[in-house]
């Protein structure tokens, strides 16, 4: 492992706040989704409780107060909602300086920027600062990963977390406190997303795998190493912080946890378009993850990838073969760490749902693998010319950013050069939207044309997205909501397999098309008024 | 190979991909040409019909320019007859179908084709009359109930590709047998096939036999797989057609009819 220096601190510093000014230039654009218009209401929920918290502290304890303010959405832990909460009261109802939904998006664009910032930390302590950079702005610049960093959501977030542990993991040495510290970060990943709670498991196979020579079976008995210090930390530390983060656990923890545990064991599956193909029930395809990777990330990200993957699981072939045991073992945990997110989505019976986001957190490990692969090549290309290393590096990085250019804010469609790019997905049948943000660019004219009251029905746009609208002042104050097509005056249908039936009724029911949001003519949202 | 080879390939082949998705994308020059050509061509009974069918936003440019056009809804949507037919095609798009009938105009607006394929001035593109049971659809009635089963003009969709026609319900016994009254004509052309809805339902295929009296015209057993089946059927004379539908898994069949008369 390679220790840091403080020029990696700066570039680590200048990485996170470039990517977070990036970001909050562009968000103005992204519509706010379904999910994010849930985590509006609970961050304002659990704001209250928060007014309470400040202004009388021993009523805020209270079980009527914890269960009249944390009862909504449980489906989730609350550290990012909690912060979409203390942002909101902060930046827009203190200093007035945002509206709502802006303030509460911007701790999910922090954690974005904390990605970016740990991907190159790892990079640099695994490799070199180079490989950092790279994967850092690979990631920066996958159009997928781009989109997820403007929501007020927890994707970006577990993607910040989940390397923000792996750090930990691989620097928590023999002391007391990198131990402590692990277990406290721990802590806070299994407070911002569920797939954290893989972690264990990952590091539990890791370990196995580091500690293979010392499973020595005697007489018929197996005699195991010593149990790890980080078992401890983890499994102590992480629970507790999980515990103390939510009130809502606090008047029975057991029976809450194992509800949490309960929905996410048994999710519900939406429906995704693959390949022409409606997929709306198990079992999936087994390559779905892999494939979805392959055309959302650049072709020469996917090409290192895959060539990187290769090239770490030779070294722990190796490292298998020749019993070198330095207890480490960073290419096999790189490897793991990168891939089990999308090994876990393979599963037949895993819910798909969501694009690429549910395994992104593997993404930033991925990328750490293509660069460390890529950078060698990439000075051998330049024939070790510094000049000519920026030049090859950034056609490298290009093809990325370009395609989260022409596709934002739609990001959370994007497919890159081996689908054809976004035209070509749509020919091969692919999803491009699922999640109801596409409503955001069909606003103006609803505002300019929308006769006073109309109302509207915004198929996956949610009642929560659309009160985020009028709030930001994106949307007329005096048009309504109308929770099904048949009573509005403007329907808008988004293309994805759950409103097939929606445009299809706004077509034979009195609506015209007048309107779509399109992206390099693929459409996203199409907007149809009735017709008097 | 070399690694840096490697690479190289992959950069080339990237930026190869890259500039061609960049040089698909639509020119709105173009299509304003074309609908403005196609403004000052289409008669009153001609339908329209863009292809790649999901670029969708033809649609809304179309009403903006022609008072009340008639789409066909994409490939799904081309096996039915029709007395005129106009051929949006962009890139993307596959070929024109050699079915749709004969090529009489073909021009192009930069990276679009407009083509007017010519039709039967008599042909009726969607049956408007099926019976079943006591009920008859007509051009006001759209839907006939038997037995918790249902024949339901409308939109037919198949998993983000749509048609005009008939879905039909199969009733819990499994069979349905809908009347199709040829009047003067030949042929009955078009598709059937099951929804997305029947064909993620579907446990067992849908047995379909067509008789005129007593002759036994067409058999054939539909698996569940999304989408139509060209169909054409010849007929030498003018008694009424019974479409028999069976099958032995009756749990939330839904076939999909998309026929007219030539």
């Amino acid at each position: 492992m390679i220790s840091l220096d403080s020029f990696d601190r700066r570039l680590a510093w200048c990485l996170g706040i470039g990517t977070f000014i990036l970001f909050f230039l562009g968000a103005d654009n992204v519509g706010f989704t379904r999910d994010e218009g849930y985590y509006f209401k609970a961050a304002r929920d659990y704001g209250r409780w928060f007014d309470l918290l400040f202004s009388q502290p021993s009523m805020a304890f209270s079980q009527v107060s914890i269960d009249s303010n944390w009862s909504y959405n449980p489906e989730h832990p609350v550290l990012m909602k909690s912060l979409f909460a203390l942002s909101d009261l902060f930046f827009h109802r203190s200093l007035g300086w945002l509206d709502g939904p802006t303030a509460m998006r911007l701790p999910g664009m922090g954690m974005a920027a904390l990605a970016v910032a740990l991907t190159y930390l790892l990079g640099r302590q695994m490799f070199t600062r180079e490989v950092g950079l790279l994967a850092a702005l690979m990631l920066l610049f996958s159009p997928r990963f781009h989109y997820h960093g403007h929501m007020a959501c927890f994707d970006s977030a577990v993607t910040a977390v989940w390397v923000a542990v792996i750090l930990a993991y691989v620097n928590r040495g023999e002391s007391i406190w990198g131990h402590v510290r692990l277990g406290l970060v721990f802590g806070l990943a299994i407070a911002t997303k569920h797939n954290a709670l893989f972690l264990p498991i990952v590091f539990g196979i890791h370990w196995l795998f580091c500690q293979r020579d010392r499973f020595i079976l005697a007489h018929g008995k197996l005699r195991l190493p010593p149990i790890p210090w980080w078992v401890v930390s983890m499994g102590i530390l992480g629970p507790l912080v999980f515990l103390m983060h939510w009130p809502y656990l606090w008047p029975d923890p057991l029976e809450r946890i194992t509800w949490y545990l309960s929905f996410h064991l048994h999710h519900e599956h939406y429906p995704v378009r693959y390949f022409g193909e409606g997929l709306w029930d198990p079992p999936f395809p087994r390559s779905f993850p892999w494939v979805m990777w392959a055309i959302t990330l650049p072709l020469v990200t996917v090409v290192a990838a895959i060539a990187g993957t290769l090239t770490q699981a030779w070294s722990c072939f190796q490292a298998l073969w020749n019993g070198v045991w330095d207890r480490k073992e960073h290419a096999f945990l790189l490897l793991l760490t990168a891939l089990f997110p999308a090994f876990l989505i393979a599963g037949p019976k895993v819910p798909i749902f969501g694009g690429t986001k549910h395994w992104m957190n593997g993404l930033p490990i991925l990328l750490i693998i293509a660069a460390a692969w890529a950078w060698p090549a990439i000075l051998k290309l330049a024939g070790n010319r510094r000049y000519l290393t920026g030049v090859v590096s950034a056609f490298v990085l290009l093809p990325g950013a370009v395609t989260t250019w022409r596709h934002h804010p739609h990001g959370i469609g994007s497919y890159s050069e081996l689908a054809g790019g976004i035209r070509g997905a749509a020919n091969l049948g692919m999803e491009r939207q699922f999640w109801g943000g596409a409503s955001r660019q069909l606003l103006d004219k609803l505002n300019k044309e929308a006769k006073p009251n109309a109302r509207l029905f915004l198929d996956r746009t949610n009642l929560d997205a659309f009160k985020a609208y009028q709030e930001t002042g994106l949307l007329r104050a005096d048009l309504r909501f109308a929770r099904g097509p048949s009573r509005a005056d403007w329907g808008i249908s988004f293309h994805q397999p759950d409103s097939d039936w929606v445009i299809s009724y706004l077509r034979q029911s009195r609506f015209k098309p007048v309107a779509a949001v399109e992206v390099e003519g693929v459409p996203m949202a199409s907007l149809f008024k009735k017709e008097p | 190979m070399r690694n840096h080879l490697l690479l190289l390939t992959a950069l080339i082949a990237t930026w190869a991909l890259q500039g061609g998705t960049a040089w698909n994308r639509p020119d709105e020059t173009a299509r304003s040409r074309l609908i403005q050509s196609l403004k000052e061509q289409v008669r009153p009974k001609d339908e329209i019909v863009f292809l790649p069918e999901w670029e969708w936003g033809w649609a809304h440019r179309l009403y903006a320019v022609l008072e009340a056009p008639t789409l066909r809804l994409g490939r799904e949507d081309l096996y039915r007859p029709h007395r005129g037919l106009w051929v949006i095609q962009g890139p993307n798009a596959e070929m024109v179908f050699d079915h749709v009938g004969t090529l009489e105009t073909d021009q192009a607006f930069g990276p679009y084709r407009l083509a007017y394929f010519a039709g039967e001035p008599q042909a009726e593109p969607l049956l408007q009359s099926i019976a079943w049971g006591n009920c008859r659809t007509n051009r006001r009635r759209s839907i006939c109930r038997q037995k918790q089963g249902e024949l339901r003009r409308g939109e037919v969709i198949f998993d983000g590709r749509f048609a005009h026609g008939y879905k039909l319900k199969l009733p819990p016994n499994g069979k349905a047998t809908l009347i199709i009254d040829p009047k003067n004509s030949s042929t009955i052309v078009g598709g059937i096939g099951h929804t997305d809805h029947g064909a993620r339902h579907g446990q067992a295929p849908v047995q379909l036999a067509i008789r005129q009296g007593s002759e036994l015209l067409f058999r054939y057993a539909y698996k569940p797989q999304t989408g139509l089946r060209p169909f054409r059927l010849q007929l030498d004379n003018k008694k009424p057609l019974q479409f028999e539908f069976s099958t032995t898994a009756p749990d939330r069949n839904e076939m999909a009819l998309s026929l007219g008369r030539q």
